[in-house]
């Protein structure tokens, strides 16, 4: 929706029936269209929670709206089609044997016709430096690689926002390069959730720190930013 | 040995094997086996499956062992006819899953003619069973470092412990999944996969294994009546 942020997240609050602790404690933030946005923060500070949160996963008191679509029991096929999202671990996100099948499959979904699928399925593979792995299986990839067919299977849309969850975990230092310099040159907006400070330093325009749910600095400057 | 790998049999394409399995296990499940002509039959159609496989004999005995050992009891107070007739399916039936590898077996679930949320089910099945079966080996490999697994023993104490390990790792992976398939709208379209290539061969081999499957029930009935 044009002039609407990417992601306005108001006053979100929600904790899992098993705990009595609230994961995320009256969260707000806002992320404009193309602003790159790292989500810091220890294990357990809420920033998984805040991104299922957002995609509709979680229930959760409050707020939330994508791309000018508010969260809703009936907007949410809605607010999904405009959300990429990146799993941390991207074998759980791969969900077909073939990686093409893969790749092509959000725009299957969206209705786009079968030579422009394979057009821009293969473009994307390309850029993602997976091209030769197309019609092999996920089981045979590295944990590098999985995590770039299931990135392209999620940018391949061009969604107006993207969320990544520890995108750089178990990556080799030519690997966290190479994806950094992916996301930053991405048009779209992103929330990274990451407690790799660098990662994000390389990635990001802007920096939310969660502690214990709610959000204790937001700043364009992390250098005071210590766990 | 040089010139085995072009073999049909040993060529055959997922679905015609999966084909090929179906029909020799049918085939058994359907020939009388209470007289030794029907079991001769029946056993007949095992050791066609076998060949049929034979690039993976150990695997498949293996596994039919290990289907056989609960059974043991029971199986010893069977009568023969009884016996042979299930190992007989089981080796038939397992033929084909010992011998496809799992993107194949996806492959050939995506032909079946089954509805399509069933296809998308069995599909992702699959897929997750591979995964877990590299998360099982990861599982030994941790085991044999921390504790090590030698002989019988070692066996056992990694039996033991899949239970313990195993069974909360495909609950929470279960969980993960079913977020990541709800969050990429799972569900609408199944992989593209390649036609049938028949040859003269494997359509030979399909043939055979319908026409040695009616044979042997056909004489099984005719001996019998």
């Amino acid at each position: 929706m044009p002039g609407a942020p990417a992601l306005s997240v108001e006053r979100v609050s929600m904790r899992y029936p098993s705990s009595s602790r609230a994961v995320l404690d009256a969260c707000s933030l806002t992320v404009a269209p193309g602003e790159r946005v790292a989500l810091l923060g220890l294990n357990g500070s809420g920033k998984t929670s805040l991104l299922l949160a957002i995609a509709g996963l979680v229930p959760f008191e409050g707020s939330i709206a994508v791309d000018g679509v508010v969260l809703s029991r009936t907007s949410i096929d809605a607010v999904r089609g405009r959300i990429g999202f990146l799993f941390s671990n991207p074998e759980d996100q791969l969900l077909f044997p073939r990686i093409r099948d893969d790749v092509e499959y959000a725009l299957v979904r969206d209705g786009v016709s079968g030579e422009d699928v394979r057009r821009r399925a293969g473009a994307m593979m390309e850029v993602m430096g997976i091209a030769a792995l197309a019609e092999g299986s996920p089981y045979e990839l590295s944990h590098g690689q999985k995590l770039r067919a299931a990135l392209a299977g999620v940018l391949i849309h061009e969604p107006p926002l993207l969320l990544l969850d520890e995108p750089s975990g178990a990556l080799d230092p030519p690997g966290r390069r190479s994806l950094a310099a992916l996301l930053r040159g991405r048009p779209g907006a992103m929330l990274m959730a990451t407690h790799d400070l660098e990662f994000a330093r390389w990635c990001c325009t802007r920096f939310v720190q969660l502690e214990r749910g709610r959000v204790v600095r937001d700043t364009a400057d992390p250098e005071g930013i210590t766990f | 040995m040089d010139g085995v790998s072009a073999l049909p049999i040993l060529e055959l394409d997922p679905a015609v094997r999966m084909m090929c399995g179906t029909v020799l296990c049918a085939g058994v499940l359907f020939t009388d086996t209470s007289h030794p002509y029907g079991m001769i039959a029946a056993g007949g159609l095992a050791g066609v499956a076998l060949l049929l496989h034979r690039r993976h004999h150990l695997r498949l005995l293996g596994l039919v062992t290990a289907g056989t050992v609960m059974y043991l009891p029971a199986l010893l107070w069977s009568s023969p006819g009884i016996v042979i007739k299930g190992l007989a399916a089981a080796l038939t039936l397992m033929g084909p899953a010992t011998a496809l590898a799992v993107q194949e077996t996806s492959d050939v679930v995506v032909r079946l003619p089954l509805p399509t949320f069933l296809r998308f089910l069995l599909l992702q099945v699959l897929h997750q069973t591979g995964v877990l079966g590299r998360e099982t080996r990861a599982i030994h490999r941790a085991i044999a470092v921390r504790g090590g697994v030698h002989g019988f023993r070692g066996i056992m104490a990694f039996g033991r412990a899949l239970p313990a390990t195993w069974l909360p790792r495909i609950a929470f992976r279960a969980e993960r999944v079913a977020l990541a398939m709800t969050v990429r709208g799972y569900g609408h379209r199944l992989p593209s996969v390649a036609a049938i290539g028949w040859t003269r061969g494997t359509a030979c081999v399909l043939v055979c294994s319908v026409v040695l499957s009616v044979l042997a029930v056909w004489s099984s009935h005719w001996r019998g009546a």
